[in-house]
């Protein structure tokens, strides 16, 4: 399986009134033909800030963007907008956003939202850019009669399906799900990810699917980033990272998700995330950690574990 | 429908709900062409200090029903009967001045839930203005709720603005304003859903502390059922406006008898790797229209397991063995 | 943080707006000109000089402002010349009192009172003779002379002025036996003595021969003080078509002599008036009356009616809106309904036929603007709008579970969301009372009492100001109204930006 996607030293500030926000420090991961990594972490911890790094979708106060982002073989970081925009975005690399239901624009029909992309990046003609669209809509499990219908027709899972169907229909490599099913019902979630997992068997596409639910999470990862306070405190398989988390992070955090089937018993991390306008000296987490050392003043390094298993702890690190 | 409370036990119960119906009528042009019945037909009990949870999708009924029974939205047909007083048959004024102060809300969005123009301190000031609670005695519970919700030193909560805490603060301060007046009943609408996830278990441990030091019940309306699970003693499952199950918490999760609660736990995954591997098994089709609900059993459409009887006979709540009530003909 | 505090920083973060700063800078001033208007004449003494032409009098009409001739370069005169032989300060002036005579001596004025005895019977004779210097650059608008007379006989008189080149005039001469005032004006037909002895004096002295029918049109007051020389060199040159009228400076004696009369007991006095050409900070009017006194108490009058008109508008607003939206239902539908009707009445031709029907003193006034710009305001809807998206909010709901009152909610839950949009509204809005005001009055619309700008542009768009070329009369309420607008309009944008940010800056 070839790589898609290696992101190394992904460096992300914004520029604010009271400073630079650091909102992702040292990211780094790579991602396969046909896997899905999951970023994982509460809110404001990053995960969105560095999906939206990758794609470059940016506001207009960032201070620095930095690193190596390697899409499909291309080096990325350093490319104009005008370039990333002609050859990278929405044709490698696509984006489902948080509350996409209402992305879609009400006066215009389904049909016509799938055929754009097509059409205007691609300069396909259009009756072949509407075969694609009949034959993408069926896919994300839609009748193809809705094809003609406007959004406002179509029910909240629908149009979350059809926004996926637009990421869908370049045929990227690669595509950024960012709270795709939050705000669903269970069983439209659930019909949804079932929808998700069969795209990604039949087409061989990549995910990387951004939630704050970690449960769901797990429905699509094969491995797991976990994300605090703007850097990747942990990342490995997701047979080790949910079973047996190792940054003292990581522990917290999936050991305060309740569980249906099991009787364990749930933690809490006491305290809150910091500021990533002036985060802690050293080790980010050090304020909340309950193994925090003197050692955990110095930035800890990312440990390499195994052949894809990191963590940034001193914990696991050299004495 | 059976009923099995005798009087006696409808007094021992803290709050009784009977038969209630929530239907919103739908207007076109001064005439009314239609309702939908947003809770239509719901019964069950509540004792004291128990917490219940009210478990459903969105658009079941949950969260009307939590109005109703607060006095919020205004009852169809049925009867709300707290401590042997049915308040829906209680003048308004009565309502205002004496229900209210028995029963709390916990909103689900903590920022929402607070008046911006106003501090903490008057925030949690204004329920006891209204019920008349003595001056020396406000400062008093107010500095000591801030403590109970672990805001401390509550001093320095006390001139800061809603928009200065953070959502999980907030919420405990919304905490805070429910328990002000002691009150006997608090209904939680999803009060943690919009927290982080390592701080949902945190407000919902220190909010069962309350609940046991002050023996209060509680309504805990949530779609999570794994929340629901940690924090409520018995669960109630509402579809389409409709109780279709009541048991204990743990053993309606680990053995659902109606096909939708079935349905809805196998659906809702742990962290588990395997989960990526495998298709989940779904309900097809979607709720029914609450406007016109199909005759039978409103689930008949959807259910794995249907039968002739359910597409045309609306199935009673069935006592089982085990304190379990299912609205299934599978168990008559 | 406290009440007084956040107001304090509120001013601090308006101060950096430099719209704001001059919005309040125009403020104080009209305030300030509001305190002096009340301390220099209090309200009921206003109106009644205002309204008091005698009081007017001896002013310069249609005066332009005194600032002007820093503009013009020319001397101009401010206010009038007034010789009145009866305005005797003792300690500047010599008095000669015996049981004949009684002389009064005091440079500019000399006035010899006398009983004489002639062919038997007595006689009270008067001389009065005025000395003005004179060194204007511009003539007088208008002039009269005024014989002020207590007698029973009749009075013989003869009025005279000597001009500095030497030229003596005759202004007039008559006999009355009451007191009574003659303009130094053209006849409106015919010639009068002063303009006939005036061509008899150029002939005599010139030999020129002046136009008669020219001479019939130059008011005798402009004869008095022409620059002679001037004239008739000109007139010779042009062969009659050009009649040249500089000022001649220089001193000048009125005489007032050849005055008798048997009753013994008379007392005769003389008071020439010779009107200005500027006066004052604003000018005046056609009566002659101060502008600055009308724009000086216009501007309180301005600042209440606005202020007051907007506060209480927007208030019965957003109470209107408050119970409209709260309650909904049926009390909505009737309240929209209402308001959609008033909002049909037109509300000009309304408050005319009131006024027509009624009269109106400036507060009945505002009874009537006030419940129609409320009921038949956009104002309403848009609040309403407002008070409805509030009403769905979390913590509308949380008053309702713990048992707050309709009325708490509204006053204490609702009302205070709106006002950050409220107070910037009123401020701005109170200009567009304030023109209202003006233009009901140049309606005539308007308080028969009160001194307003509008009343003040009404009365010069009446008396045809701007064809007359009486330019500052217009002006000075016009720009009085503009720059009050402007500073409300100002403070009130400004307070729109801070408590309405729209765009937060990361």
């Amino acid at each position: 399986m070839s790589e898609v996607l290696r992101v190394e030293r992904l460096k992300l500030y914004y520029r604010t009134m009271s400073g630079p926000v650091k909102a992702v420090e040292d990211a780094y991961f790579t991602l396969r033909e046909k896997e899905t990594i999951a970023l994982i972490g509460e809110s404001g911890c990053g995960k969105t800030s560095l999906a939206r790094a990758i794609i470059r979708f940016l506001p207009r106060n960032v201070q620095e963007l930095s690193g190596s982002v390697v899409i499909d073989g291309v080096e990325t970081i350093n490319m104009s907008d005008a370039e990333f925009n002609e050859k990278i975005r929405w044709k490698k690399i696509t984006y489902v956003t948080q509350a996409a239901i209402s992305s879609l624009n009400p006066v215009i029909k389904v049909v016509d939202h799938l055929i754009e992309p097509l059409v205007i990046n691609f300069k396909v003609p259009k009756s072949e850019a509407v075969e694609r669209a009949r034959e993408m809509i069926k896919s994300v499990g839609i009748p193809e009669d809705f094809l003609w219908r406007y959004p406002f027709e179509l029910s909240g899972g629908m149009r979350q399906r059809v926004v996926i169907a637009l990421s869908l229909i370049t045929n990227p490599k690669i595509v950024i799900l960012d709270e795709p099913t939050s705000a669903l019902d269970v069983m439209t979630q659930a019909n949804i990810l079932n929808m998700l997992k069969e795209i990604r068997s039949k087409r061989g596409v990549s995910y990387i699917f951004i939630t704050h639910d970690i449960a769901v999470s797990s429905e699509l990862a094969d491995k797991v980033a976990v994300m605090y306070a703007g850097w990747i405190v942990e990342l490995g398989p997701a047979e080790k990272v949910y079973v047996d988390p190792l940054h003292p992070y990581s522990k917290g955090l999936l050991g305060s998700v309740p569980r249906l089937r099991s009787d364990r018993e749930v933690t809490f991390i006491p305290g809150t995330p910091p500021s990533l306008i002036n985060p802690p000296k050293g080790c980010r987490f050090r304020p909340r950690c309950k193994y925090a050392t003197p050692k955990c003043e110095e930035v800890p390094p990312i440990i390499k574990l195994g052949s894809e298993e990191y963590v940034r702890c001193w914990l696991y690190g050299e004495k | 429908m059976e009923r099995s409370e005798t009087p006696q036990e409808e007094r021992e119960e803290l709050l009784v709900v009977k038969d209630l119906r929530v239907w919103h009528p739908v207007r076109r042009l001064f005439t009314t062409v239609g309702y939908i019945r947003a809770v239509d037909g719901v019964s069950f009990s509540v004792p004291r200090g128990k917490i219940v949870a009210i478990v459903g999708e969105s658009g079941c009924g949950k969260t009307t029903l939590a109005r109703a029974i607060m006095g919020l939205v205004p009852v169809t047909s049925g009867s709300i009967i707290f401590e042997g007083k049915d308040v829906t048959k209680l003048p308004r004024t009565v309502v205002r001045r004496w229900y209210t102060r028995q029963v709390g809300l916990v909103q689900q969005d903590p920022y929402a839930a607070m008046p911006p123009f106003m501090n903490i301190k008057t925030i949690l000031e204004e329920p006891m203005k209204i019920h008349k609670v003595p001056k020396e005695e406000r400062m008093k519970r107010i500095i000591n709720m801030l403590t109970e919700v672990g805001l401390t030193p509550p001093e320095d909560f006390l001139y800061k603005y809603p928009h200065m805490l953070s959502g999980g603060q907030l919420q405990r301060v919304a905490i805070a304003r429910a328990l002000v007046l002691y009150p006997k009943l608090v209904l939680a609408d999803e009060p943690v859903s919009m927290l982080d996830a390592s701080v949902r278990i945190e407000i919902l441990s220190m909010f069962k502390e309350l609940q046991e030091k002050y023996k209060m019940s509680v309504l805990y309306i949530t779609h999570d059922f794994a929340t629901a699970k940690y924090f409520s003693s018995e669960i109630m499952v509402m579809y389409a406006g409709q109780i279709v199950e009541i048991g204990d918490t743990r053993d309606v999760i680990r053995a659902p008898k109606h096909p939708y609660t079935e349905a809805l736990i196998s659906v809702l995954p742990d962290p588990d790797p395997q989960n990526r591997f495998t298709l989940k098994k779904t309900l097809p089709g979607e709720p029914p229209n609450l406007m016109r609900p199909p005759p039978g059993c409103r689930l008949s459409p959807r259910c794995p397991y249907v039968m002739e009887r359910c597409k045309t006979q609306e199935p009673p709540l069935l006592e089982l063995p085990g304190n379990r009530k299912v609205k299934c003909w599978l168990y008559a | 943080m406290s009440r007084a505090k956040r107001t304090l920083l509120l001013l601090k973060t308006a101060m950096h707006f430099k719209g704001f700063v001059l919005g309040v800078a125009i403020l104080l001033v009209f305030i300030g000109l509001s305190v002096y208007a009340a301390v220099t004449w209090p309200f009921e003494e206003a109106i009644r000089i205002w309204n008091n032409p005698a009081y007017w009098e001896d002013y310069p009409k249609f005066a332009s402002p005194a600032w002007i001739s820093l503009f013009t370069g020319r001397k101009e005169i401010e206010g009038s010349i007034i010789l009145d032989s009866t305005m005797i300060n003792p300690n500047k002036c010599d008095i000669y009192v015996n049981e004949t005579h009684n002389i009064v001596n005091c440079g500019w004025l000399y006035k010899e009172v006398k009983i004489v005895q002639r062919a038997g019977r007595s006689l009270l004779t008067v001389n009065i003779n005025f000395t003005l210097n004179y060194d204007y650059d511009v003539m007088p608008t208008a002039g009269d002379y005024r014989l002020i007379v207590n007698t029973k006989d009749r009075v013989f008189y003869y009025l005279s002025v000597v001009k500095p080149n030497g030229l003596e005039l005759l202004i007039d001469k008559g006999q009355t036996i009451t007191s009574f005032r003659g303009a130094l004006i053209a006849p409106p037909e015919g010639i009068s003595l002063a303009q006939r002895r005036y061509i008899e004096l150029i002939n005599a002295t010139y030999g020129v021969q002046l136009d008669p029918a020219k001479i019939a049109r130059i008011d005798p007051v402009i004869l008095i003080f022409v620059d002679d020389d001037l004239l008739v060199k000109k007139y010779v040159e042009t062969n009659g078509s050009v009649l040249e009228i500089r000022p001649l400076k220089g001193t000048y004696v009125f005489k007032f002599y050849r005055v008798e009369t048997m009753d013994i007991n008379a007392t005769i006095d003389l008071k020439i008036v010779f009107y200005g050409t500027v006066y004052g900070v604003a000018g005046t009017d056609k009566q002659g009356r101060d502008l600055f006194m009308a724009i000086a108490w216009g501007t309180p009058i301005a600042i209440a009616f606005g202020l007051t008109a907007s506060v209480v508008t927007s208030l019965l607003t957003m109470i209107i809106a408050a119970i409209s939206a709260w309650y909904a239902g049926a009390l909505d539908n009737f309240i929209q309904r209402v308001n959609e009707i008033f909002m049909i009445i037109p509300f000009l031709p309304t408050v005319i036929m009131i006024y027509l029907f009624y009269g109106l003193t400036l507060w009945t006034l505002l009874l009537v603007i006030i419940p129609l710009s409320v009921l038949g305001g956009g104002g309403l809807k848009s609040m309403r709008a407002m008070f409805f998206q509030i009403k769905e909010m979390g913590y509308i709901e949380a008053a309702r579970a713990y048992g707050a009152s309709n009325a708490r909610i509204i006053f204490k839950y609702m009302v205070p969301r709106v006002i950050p949009v409220l107070i910037p509204s009123i401020v701005t809005a109170i200009p567009s009372f304030v023109f209202l005001e003006a233009a009901l009055a140049i309606l005539g619309i308007a308080d028969p009492r009160l001194i307003t700008w509008g009343k003040v542009l009404q009365e010069a768009y009446a008396a045809a100001a701007l064809q007359g070329g009486y330019y500052h009369w217009i002006l000075a309420p016009a720009v009085s109204l503009f720059l009050l607008s402007i500073a409300f309009a100002s403070i009130g944008f400004t307070l729109d930006k801070i408590f309405n940010p729209r765009l937060r800056e990361l």
